[in-house]
């Protein structure tokens, strides 16, 4: 009997050796998680509100969207809170927003015919809202875009009546984080932080392949130049978690969430290697970046948007259709997805009041930015 | 995708509203290390080897501060995980560590929990333990979990609120805080051919062990319940590199360090944290030597099957009791 016990036991071995299936299956039955450094702040929980003003977005958009369930597009995991009663009508816009878009690793190669959110940027500027993208470098590390970012704040108009709001689309959050460590001063005009599928602590992916675009990475390209060469190395999962264990985040702004999942079939084609890839360690993933990586600690969780790294950001799909498009033909209603970002913000940041008074003590901006 | 590097920082996975992790590494080293040092025949290579210095660990305090004495009034209760029953005949989690505890004069034992079941099944069996200790005289009992005992260990004093408050402190040994997505992959696999097992070595139970470490139903119940208050949590992770791994368990470590190398064997290394409890810090051993030794009592099947890969796993859970004591008697000065 011991010995078709010890068989038993070893079949199982044997299966899982030889397992050719992850060991996680693609399930939304698990809770928002976060992998997290000990001693970090956890989470407030921003689901439920801004599910309600997404999908009341998507419900009144004039495009095709209108009649889609809004399910589809933003992921409910397990624990995501009811949304509130009675259910609370959208915030009026409020345009005192000045927003600063941080493009991620490669954007610059890709700014001319993929620049972030174009539908909504439009919409958003006809309703008064300032947005701009920074000129980070798109093969540069996060410490040398930190300083671009200080630079071109300091150079930024000190707008009294505006809040300043970064938005970290992928590695541009590790840049923006790093910007507000290393330029505390500067950092004091900012208002609040976005992170839309940021790569937080980094993303196995660049574990993966750092070595291979090392190999690459000192080739300027006619789009951008190979900047420090650092881009896919500062990604790695050891030096972001290393960082974010050794660096307070400034507490007196605030930070907000965003990730991205797809499955499989819902991710572009060029992803094909690394969403494999991925699929074998963390199945819930945007085709770049584990769902639990995605999280800035102490941030307002805002949901999960159901697209692949590209879809929740860039226009991609329409300049390259079969490459950035996927097996599933599914697309993502970006437009909608900022507005309610923007919207979420309006709410969350409250009136003026008291922003002033906050901002009394500052003084003009003395940290050495220009080195 | 990942390497085996220890240049990291102390993680959990974390639920994003879960209580923040408290950080007591540097003192559980300094007591671990002091403990060791005081071992017959020991020299001053082995603490670091034996427990990770992570990126972000802490320095221990300067001067050394004494150990703090042994009190022999709490009850040490422990809880053995996944099957422990099934091997008992030939190796059994914290045996060494119970035999040292009773020569410093605790009342130390294992709870008899079902190696084949569930939490479900196993509460009652946890609860009628403290009801003995405490018709014993016994007003204060620590609990202290390996594996699927801490995930046992938990449910029960939710589900036992009025015996909760005995309990002054559990500490997971490589508990199964977050499920293991072994778990989620073996489940089937378990409930279908694998029920078969020989139940002469251990009884069947209800044949949930398996099924309630998947990782979404750990996760689950842990968004749904709130830890009990009056217990203190304290944790010790388990991860070694391959080479440094028992033979049986290099099958799953294989497995595992697709998500990422530092595990186990069973476990990866974010899993192993009650949320809010103290970490104290991350054994360099596979799961079962941290709380076993096959060497010790099998040295058959240490030879033959699993290879030697003992570690001294008596001389940290005394350091954990120790290192809790002190936390214990900390809290009442600064409640």
């Amino acid at each position: 009997m011991k010995i078709r016990s010890i068989s038993t036991a070893a079949i199982a071995c044997g299966l899982l050796s030889g397992c050719a299936s992850p060991l996680l299956d693609y399930s939304t039955d698990v809770p928002a998680l976060q992998l997290r450094v000990v001693g970090q702040p956890g989470v407030e929980d921003g689901r439920a509100r801004f599910r309600e003003m997404f999908c009341t977005l998507l419900s009144t958009a004039s495009s095709d969207q209108a009649d889609v369930d809004c399910d589809r597009y933003l992921v409910r995991l397990a624990d995501e809170p009811p949304a509130p009663r009675p259910a609370q009508p959208l915030p009026r816009h409020d345009p005192h927003l000045r927003i600063l878009f941080v493009p991620g690793a490669f954007g610059e190669c890709f700014a001319d015919i993929a620049p972030p959110y174009p539908e909504a940027v439009a919409r958003l500027s006809q309703l008064g809202y300032m947005f701009d993208a920074l000129p980070v470098s798109g093969r540069s590390g996060t410490t040398h875009n930190a300083t671009l970012i200080a630079q071109a704040l300091v150079a930024e108009p000190n707008l009294d009546d505006h809040r300043l709001v970064l938005v970290g689309y992928s590695k541009g959050i590790s840049d923006i984080l790093e910007f507000l460590v290393d330029f505390p001063d500067t950092a004091k005009r900012v208002d609040a932080v976005v992170s839309i599928a940021g790569t937080v602590n980094g993303s196995p992916v660049a574990d993966a392949y750092a070595g291979a675009y090392g190999m690459v990475s000192g080739i300027d390209l006619a789009a951008c130049d190979s900047g420090d060469r650092g881009v896919v190395d500062s990604l790695r999962v050891g030096p972001r978690m290393n960082w974010l264990a050794h660096h307070r985040l400034p507490a007196d702004i605030r930070y907000f969430s965003l990730a991205a999942i797809a499955r499989q079939e819902d991710i572009g084609r060029l992803m094909y290697v690394t969403k494999k890839r991925l699929a074998r360690s963390e199945p819930l993933h945007d085709g770049q970046v584990p769902f639990f990586h995605q999280i800035v600690p102490g941030s307002t969780l805002l949901g999960y948007a159901y697209g692949d790294h590209w879809a929740v950001a860039l226009p991609l799909q329409e300049k390259w259709p079969y490459w950035a498009g996927n097996s599933a033909g599914s697309q993502f209603p970006r437009a909608e997805l900022l507005e309610a970002i923007v919207l979420y913000l309006v709410e969350a940041l409250g009136p003026e009041a008291g922003r002033e008074i906050r901002r009394s003590g500052l003084n003009a901006l003395s940290d050495h930015v220009a080195r | 995708m990942l390497n085996y590097d220890t240049a990291m920082p102390a993680q959990t996975m974390s639920l994003v509203q879960a209580p923040e992790v408290k950080d007591g590494r540097a003192r559980f080293r300094e007591i671990f290390c002091a403990l060791l040092q005081s071992e017959p025949g020991a020299d001053d290579s082995g603490c670091s080897h034996l427990l990770h210095v992570l990126s972000d660990e802490p320095r221990a305090t300067a001067p050394f501060r004494v150990l703090p004495a042994h009190d022999p009034k709490i009850a040490l209760l422990f809880v053995p995980g996944l099957f422990s029953d099934c091997a008992s005949e030939w190796v059994a989690p914290f045996r060494s560590s119970i035999e040292r505890l009773r020569t410093l004069g605790y009342t130390a034992e294992a709870i008899p929990v079902s190696g084949r079941s569930g939490p479900a099944h196993n509460m009652p069996i946890i609860a009628d333990a403290i009801r003995r200790q405490l018709a014993q005289g016994h007003e204060q009992v620590a609990l202290i979990g390996h594996s699927k005992g801490a995930v046992d260990s938990l449910v029960f004093l939710d589900a036992y609120p009025d015996l909760a408050v005995h309990i002054v402190a559990l500490a997971s040994v490589a508990g199964a805080i977050n499920g293991s997505p072994l778990g989620d992959a073996l489940s089937d696999l378990y409930s279908g051919r694998l029920a078969v097992l020989d139940n002469s070595l251990c009884p069947p139970g209800d044949g949930q062990a398996v099924s309630s470490l998947r990782r979404a139903e750990r996760l689950t119940w842990l968004g749904n319940h709130r830890l009990s208050g009056a217990t203190r949590y304290y944790s010790v992770v388990a991860f070694t590199s391959y080479e440094q791994m028992h033979f049986p368990l290099r099958v799953t470590y294989n497995s595992l360090a697709e998500i990422d190398p530092r595990n186990d064997g069973q476990l990866l290394h974010f899993d192993q944290v009650i949320p809010g409890a103290t970490l104290l810090g991350y054994a360099n051993a596979d799961h079962w030597a941290v709380a076993s030794d096959i060497e010790k009592e099998s040295p058959l099947t240490a030879t033959l099957v699993t290879g030697n890969f003992a570690y001294p796993n008596a001389i940290l859970t005394e350091a954990l009791v120790l290192y809790m004591l002190e936390d214990l008697e900390k809290s009442k000065a600064t409640p």
